[in-house]
């Protein structure tokens, strides 16, 4: 497995591998012989803490990140929320799966703290869009795309994240003592007290109607959506791959990136 | 053409002729104008469907239209194009206020959307000055913002699910009323794509509850540097305000003229502060903390709105700032830059001293907290040399915004205004990389072409273009 120090490092392996398949993802990695991991490409490289943005090389720790910034009254949001719920701790897999957090509603979450993204393509090129600014409309926002991609399309290296202000934060509710969660459930805010009532979730949040359970729940709410956080791969409903197989063939012509999306039909 | 485009929609619905195509040449960047052939204005997205399919069988580019207030020319029509108006795509079809989400074809224009829900104390809340004639399918393709953007975001957070024809002429959903399905995400894509990766017919939107308590101050400075120290001291003590809105003397001497609104003797900065929330002894300690930042800046005047009469009498300074420019010079460029907000005080000694070198008059208007600002330059357009100036200072500021690690637009978007800057501020890896993902949806040979990436193949008829800047 190598594990580069620096985007040339990451660059070259990229390009001249068939095969990159990125570890530590999940707690109970389902990835298998990863020959990939970012846990050298860490760091800030730039902080402009007046204006509540951190430039950082992607495979940071988010814990780390925010140990750092913790003298200057900044934090990425998520608190202990993603060591409770075993997400991936780095923020080039946490960003990569999107997963739902404590205080999403109030604080939101990767959509709106990366505001750009230098990655690495599968044919070793190293590219960005976005910028550093809270605001922007310059050309197309590829690191949406990239955000909960998996890393099917490309190999975030770096991200300029913006920051919110540790006074402002409360703390999202995290149980002290609990089974782990296996399974998040979205619904819709009409239907939330019900699925609370059936499923027993470990954690809900109200804010966004999301549960966090111990359990595959059933695909019998309306405008739900339901992932696995095991590593297994599972999800419902099955979502058209129409356009995530175009953006692969695009993104990575050889298929030498992850084989399978969560959510896949 | 016509008779076929009639045939799809109706002939009433089809505009043709020379009246026709001067009203549909351009947006309100009008420096540069395109014909085009046709105007179709379909009324759902089938008919949509059916225009867009006919233009690809027929090799005919086509742009999407809504209220064309857009400011890079952004709806330009491609040269012997098509128009795709969503003048009659003006349906709310699905309120739905428990689940806060609301679904209307993309012609609707922005504040009908909060309208609608506003007796269920929700509210659309992207809110660019343009939101009275401006279309939900307009801020999606600019990926709008407005002076709210502060606190809460820009058009893309708030836009749940789209439905879109394709450039195969494809009815392509993407989303839905509830947020977050795991995997990648087109919808971010497409928000921000300017209307090139496929016509937005209708969408989802997130409605976000009216804050209960909305406190505003309007304050006065005795200079453009106190009051930029104050934004960046509100920021700093982790106040969000809802808004923060910075307007020069420039624009207080134009609102005199136009309005005759008076400010404290010495006034030459104003700063408008609108702290929300629903507590309202919170957003009472926010306001009272942006008094004492106030204070230590030695504001000349602190004027707190006590009724919504108030609120809206302090917010006309901002809203009305453009508009009053008309009474100072016959032509005014609004500009459209971004920079990181502690470099705030440095842009605009720039913005200042460009002004002076190219003897051009500036007025500037912006949304402080966001670094995103509007030099609006005034001149005369009859003089040629006048023009000449405007564009080489336009040039040199959005240039300093990109030295300063800013973007060269925050909201007006590239269109065919900025083509030139986007090689600057991205490398050709970077441009190729936003190819890629465009190429996704489209070849970019008729779907609104030619805007946005520089260089694109086939764009011959835009190879004249004006310098990069704004009119």
């Amino acid at each position: 497995m190598v594990s580069p120090t620096s985007f040339g490092e990451l660059a070259e392996f990229v390009q001249d591998s068939s095969d990159v398949r990125v570890s530590g993802i999940w707690t109970h990695s389902r990835v298998n012989s990863p020959t990939l991991s970012l846990d050298r490409l860490t760091g800030i490289v730039e902080l402009q803490a007046s204006d509540q943005v951190v430039t950082v090389r992607a495979g940071t720790r988010v814990a780390d990140l925010n140990a750092e910034l913790q003298p200057y009254g900044l934090e990425i949001p998520l608190r202990g929320f993603a060591a409770w719920a075993g997400y991936p701790d780095s923020l080039a897999a946490m960003l990569s799966y999107d997963l739902p957090h404590g205080l999403s509603r109030q604080w939101g979450s990767w959509r709106d703290w990366v505001l750009g993204l230098t990655v690495v393509l599968s044919d070793g090129r190293i590219a960005k869009s976005g910028s550093r600014v809270v605001k922007s409309v310059a050309g197309y926002d590829v690191h949406k795309l990239m955000i909960g991609a998996q890393f099917n399309l490309a190999i975030p290296a770096e991200i300029h994240l913006r920051l919110t202000p540790t006074q402002a934060v409360g703390e999202p509710v995290v149980p002290n003592e609990s089974e782990p969660a296996t399974w998040i459930l979205r619904v819709s805010r009409s239907e939330f007290a019900i699925a609370v009532e059936n499923e027993m979730p470990i954690l809900s949040d109200p804010e966004t109607s999301t549960l966090w359970l111990g359990h595959r729940p059933p695909e019998s709410y309306s405008h739900a959506w339901a992932m696995a956080i095991d590593g297994s791969g599972e999800s419902w409903p099955a979502t058209s791959s129409y356009y995530r197989n175009r953006a692969k063939q695009v993104f990575d012509p050889a298929g030498k990136f992850s084989r399978s999306w969560v959510g896949n039909s | 053409m016509i008779a076929d485009l009639s045939r799809l929609v109706g002939p009433e619905w089809v505009l043709s002729g020379a009246a026709a195509e001067r009203a549909y040449d351009s947006d309100a960047y009008t420096v540069d104008r395109s014909s085009p052939v046709a105007i179709a204005l379909p009324k759902d997205t089938a008919e949509v469907a059916e225009i867009v399919r006919y233009c690809v069988a027929q090799k005919i580019p086509y742009t999407a239209r809504g209220a064309g207030t857009g400011l890079s020319g952004g709806v330009l029509p491609a040269l012997g194009g098509v128009v795709i108006s969503t003048k009659r795509l003006t349906a709310i079809l699905e309120i739905d206020t428990e689940n806060r989400a609301m679904r209307a074809q993309s012609g609707v224009a922005n504040k009908k959307l909060s309208d609608a829900v506003k007796h269920a104390g929700l509210h659309f809340a992207p809110d660019p000055s343009s939101q009275t004639v401006s279309t939900l399918g307009g801020n999606i393709g600019e990926n709008a913002g407005g002076p709210h953007t502060l606190k809460y975001g820009v058009t893309a957070p708030h836009i749940l699910g789209i439905t879109m024809v394709n450039p195969e002429g494809e009815i392509v959903e993407f989303g839905g009323p509830t947020a977050g399905l795991p995997g990648s995400e087109f919808i971010g894509l497409i928000v921000g794509s300017e209307g090139t990766l496929g016509v937005v017919t209708e969408a989802w939107v997130q409605l976000t509850p009216i804050p209960r308590a909305i406190q505003t101050a309007l304050i006065a400075f005795p200079s453009v540097r106190n009051a930029t120290e104050a934004v960046a001291e509100i920021i700093r003590l982790g106040v969000i305000p809802a808004a923060l809105e910075m307007m020069d003397h420039g624009i207080l001497g134009a609102l005199r003229a136009a309005f005759n609104l008076q400010y404290p003797e010495g006034t030459k900065a104003l700063l408008l502060v609108e702290c929300d929330g629903d507590d309202a002894a919170v957003v009472a300690e926010e306001m009272t903390r942006v008094r004492q930042v106030a204070e230590r800046q030695s504001a000349l005047s602190f004027t707190e709105a006590t009724d919504e009469r108030e609120r809206q009498k302090l917010w006309t300074a901002r809203k009305k700032g453009v508009g009053a420019m008309g009474r100072v010079a016959p032509t005014v460029v609004t500009h459209d830059g971004v920079i990181p907000r502690s470099k705030l005080p440095e842009m605009l000694e720039t913005v200042y001293a460009v002004s002076a070198e190219y003897q051009i008059g500036v007025a500037n208007i912006f949304h402080a907290g966001d670094g995103n600002l509007h030099p609006c330059f005034y001149f005369d357009d009859r003089d040629p040399d006048q023009v000449r100036r405007v564009v080489l200072a336009g040039e040199k500021v959005i240039a300093r915004c990109l030295e300063l690690g800013g973007s060269v637009s925050g909201e007006h978007g590239i269109g065919v205004e900025k083509l030139d800057l986007m090689a600057i501020m991205f490398t050709p890896d970077d441009l190729e990389y936003q190819a890629m993902a465009k190429s996704i949806f489209s070849d970019g040979q008729l779907c609104n072409p030619c805007k946005v990436l520089p260089n694109q193949k086939s764009c011959t008829e835009h190879r004249k273009r004006w310098r990069g800047i704004a009119w």
